[in-house]
């Protein structure tokens, strides 16, 4: 059926729950019709050049038949949630309905694990399930189309303001026996979360999805986030990827939005081995807005690429992107923005940055801002350097005292604390607080500094 | 909203003086390609036989080929079977001896374009090599320049009179795996101009080659090389024109640069092919592939070009930063005007240690003319020190036009400098208005701020050039009000 590689033996889940209900059962067909027509994705794709995704081909993953234990589970599980409000736990991708709590909600609103909302909430999946997002275009949102069966989905009637953010979290395995999380067989873990948020007109939220390790084995998670604003709804989302050494994360963001609508979208990336974020927004409704801001930090031989496509589709609609990122070691940074203004979506707006600093010798980074216009009448620019630490800011620094690896990390943290700047309060703190352990954490194995 | 306005359209119409055929009798070779037509060339320019098997290799090569489809640019699929490869004026089949010789017509052709080939026009100051078709048909200055040791001459004579340097250098920058189009431009270019500097000279005066496409049905496929040795310094100018014709007419041409230690090479093009007329009917299919390679330190390789003809301009002139201390620089202006495409751009390659390079391009679009710049800046892991700055900028002129963008960064060195900006805009009603309202009617408004957009590349062309440059933006321009 699908690729061979990758999944080693495809579990029989999805045949039982495609039985119970014939709409989903058409609904995987498409995907894997979608997917045997792309396959996976090679460097020769011109979206793909600089991603090497050999080393995930040539691995075997499995899904694990298990059903999710909370058991003896790691420390991190139990850290603490910075913020107040709903706080959903998924571990190798499925929910733990004991780990996590979800508040009373508004009249009318919905949220729930995407697992529950296949029995309960088939209406509102079949009117917008797979609708953002095109499966003939992204191979990876086949896979996990192809293999959905939990995730979460939230649904704000009109008018609906949920005034606590969510905060979800998900652990790259299901919690084993052993405390390293290492499976007896040597194959690693997969899984596919997928998040449908829907929001009516002038709802409003705040999602955070955070991706963490609950032990040292190998992982991928292959996620889909789709979104869809109506007219003059606001969402600020944040992915967090924090991930450890061994686990992927091939991440996609569908978006669409209506008129007058507001996405805020923050991707802060510390962790995690090979990492692809594929961000698509498409402007639909005249005045709709799109604030995509970013900042990775990568060392040892990580790898992560962001692509992201925002199409203005019609008039008076602006976007603006700010990608920042630091490298070191060995790392492998890539961006690809593009930006497209399609024929008479007159005064659109369209602005991308996207800096880097590189710190060692054996980083890279290959960025590639892109532009098409097909209309006259608009404002876009785009931006792009790599560069270092400007050393007459560090030499100023250090003759008013401060020793130079201080130095480094103050002016790189204000070098990445730009892209936090329009995240609202308790957030902000926690995201800069991250920044500087995840800061400190890299001087500390630094011997270049 | 955004209507052209009727000044606009105007200027748009005025058309294209450069279009008249002159009618010479031809040697062509009939229609279709294999090692036949190849052997045929060689046979015909009395190549020696390291040229023969080298365009053989290209030809193969070139067979197993899949032609390029990445970029922007859209056409019918070209049948490499329904062109002649090889078209020459019969009265030079042997080659020009003197300007005597050359044919009247064709003579009279360069004169009515304003290249000056007759001896009368020493006091333009250039030295010119005239390629009609697939031939050389004459080369000025040639004693004059040859006193200092420098070698200007047609390929084919370079291949006769100077076969060492010619397999020294030839296929050393593009070589024939490069693409598809050199591939198919080494198994079968006919000419082209050779220029060797050496060491220590510099040139006293512009070098230039004016290519004319006249024969119909033909593809035009020429070669140039220049190689300036250590410590010396040229500056050469290209120009292009063809006649009007409903048919597309093909030109793939390969230009390759060298310069040694402290050299420099200046390489300016007024490229003015036809573009086809105002429903994108003919015109001509630009592929060209140009690089130069900073081999020494302290050379410099600078690129300047504008762009207004063509139906299809695939284009990016390039520098591999090689040398320690080398310099390189691409500065463009592309004009796209009724169904024209351009995709163009420039790719800089840091190899060597404190390299430097600067990347200025101005794309405009009027009409339903489609414009993308695409760039690579590499910063190879032994590139010390390197430093760029990309800027590029578009104009658009009327709603629908496109300017598309697309730069490739690519670094692998933390001391390295690079930064890219790019803008998009329209010319705005304000500065319209304001120009009217100081007296100035909206023609000359819209092309006096053309030119100031394009003021800082018209600024790095030769003199002579610069006013031709100028001229041409406001003929092919006019009308463009957004």
């Amino acid at each position: 059926m699908s690729d061979p590689r990758l999944l080693s033996d495809p579990p029989d889940r999805q045949a039982l729950l495609s039985e119970l209900w014939p709409w989903l059962h058409d609904f995987y067909q498409q995907a894997q019709e979608a997917f045997q027509l792309q396959g996976l994705p090679s460097r020769r794709l011109e979206g793909w050049k600089y991603s090497r995704l050999d080393a995930l081909y040539e691995r075997r993953f499995v899904i694990p038949d298990d059903s999710p234990v909370l058991g003896d589970s790691p420390e991190s599980l139990q850290e603490n949630f910075p913020l107040a409000g709903h706080q959903l736990v998924f571990a190798g991708g499925r929910w733990l309905p004991e780990a996590s709590r979800i508040g009373p909600l508004p009249e009318g609103a919905r949220l729930c694990s995407m697992a529950q909302a296949l029995s309960s909430e088939r209406e509102l999946l079949r009117y917008y399930l797979g609708q953002v997002v095109s499966l003939q275009e992204h191979p990876f949102a086949a896979l996990n189309t192809l293999w959905l069966e939990d995730g979460l989905l939230l649904y704000l009637p009109s008018g609906c303001r949920l005034e606590q953010p969510i905060h979800c979290r998900f652990f790259n395995t299901l919690a084993s026996n052993t405390p390293t999380g290492l499976r007896a067989d040597g194959l690693a873990q997969v899984c596919f979360p997928r998040l449908l948020l829907v929001l009516e007109a002038d709802a409003e939220a705040t999602l955070i999805e955070e991706y963490l390790d609950n032990g040292e084995a190998e992982s991928l998670t292959v996620g889909l986030t789709e979104i869809r604003l109506a007219e003059q709804a606001q969402l600020l989302h944040c992915q967090l990827q924090r991930g450890g050494q061994r686990s992927s994360h091939i991440a996609g963001l569908h978006v669409e939005q209506a008129a007058g609508s507001r996405l805020q979208q923050f991707s802060l990336t510390l962790g995690g081995a090979m990492l692809r974020n594929d961000l698509q927004v498409q402007l639909l409704g005249e005045g709709a807005e799109t604030l995509l801001n970013g900042l990775y930090l990568l060392d040892g031989r990580q790898h992560l690429d962001n692509h992201l496509r925002i199409d203005h589709r019609v008039a008076d609609c602006r976007s603006a992107v700010l990608y920042k990122g630091v490298l070191d070691d060995r790392a492998h940074g890539v961006f690809n923005g593009l930006a497209v203004v399609h024929p008479d979506a007159q005064r659109s707006d369209a602005r991308q940055v996207n800096k880097n600093l590189l710190l060692s010798q054996g980083a890279e980074m290959d960025t590639k801002p892109e532009l098409q216009i097909e209309a006259d009448d608009v404002k876009c620019s785009h931006g792009a350097t790599v560069g270092h630490l400007d050393s007459q800011a560090l030499f100023y620094l250090q003759s008013r005292g401060l020793d130079a690896d201080s130095a480094r990390r103050l002016l790189t943290f204000a070098f990445g604390y730009e892209t936090l700047q329009p995240l609202p309060d308790p957030l902000k703190g926690w995201c800069a607080m991250l920044l500087e352990q995840a800061l400190q954490a890299q001087g500390a194995t630094d011997d270049h500094a | 909203m955004a209507k052209t306005t009727p000044q606009i359209e105007r200027l748009l119409d005025k058309g294209y003086s450069q279009g008249f055929v002159t009618e010479v009798d031809t040697d062509s070779f009939p229609p279709g390609l294999d090692e036949e037509v190849i052997r045929a060339i060689v046979h015909k320019k009395h190549e020696p036989d390291f040229m023969l098997e080298w365009r053989l290799a290209a030809y193969r090569h070139w067979c197993t080929m899949p032609l390029p489809t990445w970029s922007r640019v859209h056409y019918p699929q070209i049948d490499f079977q329904a062109i002649s490869y090889y078209s020459a004026p019969r009265s030079t089949a042997d080659g020009p001896q003197s300007l005597a010789e050359v044919d009247p017509a064709i003579l009279r052709t360069y004169e009515r374009l304003g290249v000056p080939l007759h001896e009368r026009a020493r006091l333009a100051g250039v030295a010119v090599d005239a390629v009609f078709d697939s031939v050389s048909v004459a080369t000025t200055f040639q004693q004059e320049l040859a006193e200092l040791g420098i070698i200007f001459c047609s390929f084919s004579e370079a291949v006769q009179n100077h076969p060492e340097l010619v397999q020294r250098y030839m296929g050393t920058v593009v070589p024939y795996t490069d693409n598809f189009y050199a591939a198919l431009n080494a198994a079968v270019f006919s000419d082209g101009s050779f220029c060797y500097i050496p060491k220590g000279v510099k040139c006293p005066m512009e070098l230039s080659t004016y290519f004319r496409i006249n024969a119909a049905g033909t593809g035009q496929f020429e070669r140039t090389l220049i190689v300036a040795e250590e410590g010396a310094s040229v500056s050469y100018l290209e120009g292009c024109t063809a006649p009007m014709r409903d048919e597309h007419q093909l030109h793939a041409a390969v230009v390759e640069l060298i310069a040694l230690d402290n050299a420099e090479i200046k390489y300016a093009t007024v490229q003015n092919w036809y573009p086809g007329d105002t429903e994108g009917k003919g015109g001509v299919y630009n592929f060209v592939t140009k690089r130069g390679l900073c081999a020494g330190h302290h050379s410099k390789i600078s690129w300047t070009q504008v762009e207004t003809g063509s139906a299809i301009t695939w284009k990016y002139p390039s520098v591999i930063l090689k040398g320690d201390y080398s310099v390189g620089e691409f500065h463009s202006v592309a004009l796209t005007g009724n169904y024209q495409q351009a995709d163009t751009g420039t790719k800089m390659t840091h190899l060597g240690r404190h390299t430097r390079s600067t990347i200025l391009s101005k794309g405009i679009s009027a009409g339903h003319g489609q414009n993308t710049y695409r760039g690579l800046v590499k910063v190879g892991p032994r590139a010390e020190d390197a430093r760029n700055y990309s800027q590029c900028d578009s104009l658009l002129l009327g709603d629908r036009c496109g300017a598309h963008t697309l730069p490739y960064i690519e670094v692998q060195r933390p001391d390295a400098r690079v930064e890219h900006e790019a803008t998009t805009s329209k010319i705005s009603e304000q500065q319209l208005f304001y120009c009217q309202q100081r007296g100035i009617d909206p023609e000359a408004a819209v092309s006096l701020l053309v030119n100031g957009f394009c003021k800082e590349v018209f600024r790095k062309l030769p003199m002579e050039f610069a006013v031709e440059a100028q001229a041409l933006m406001e003929v092919s321009l006019e009308g463009a009000v957004g």
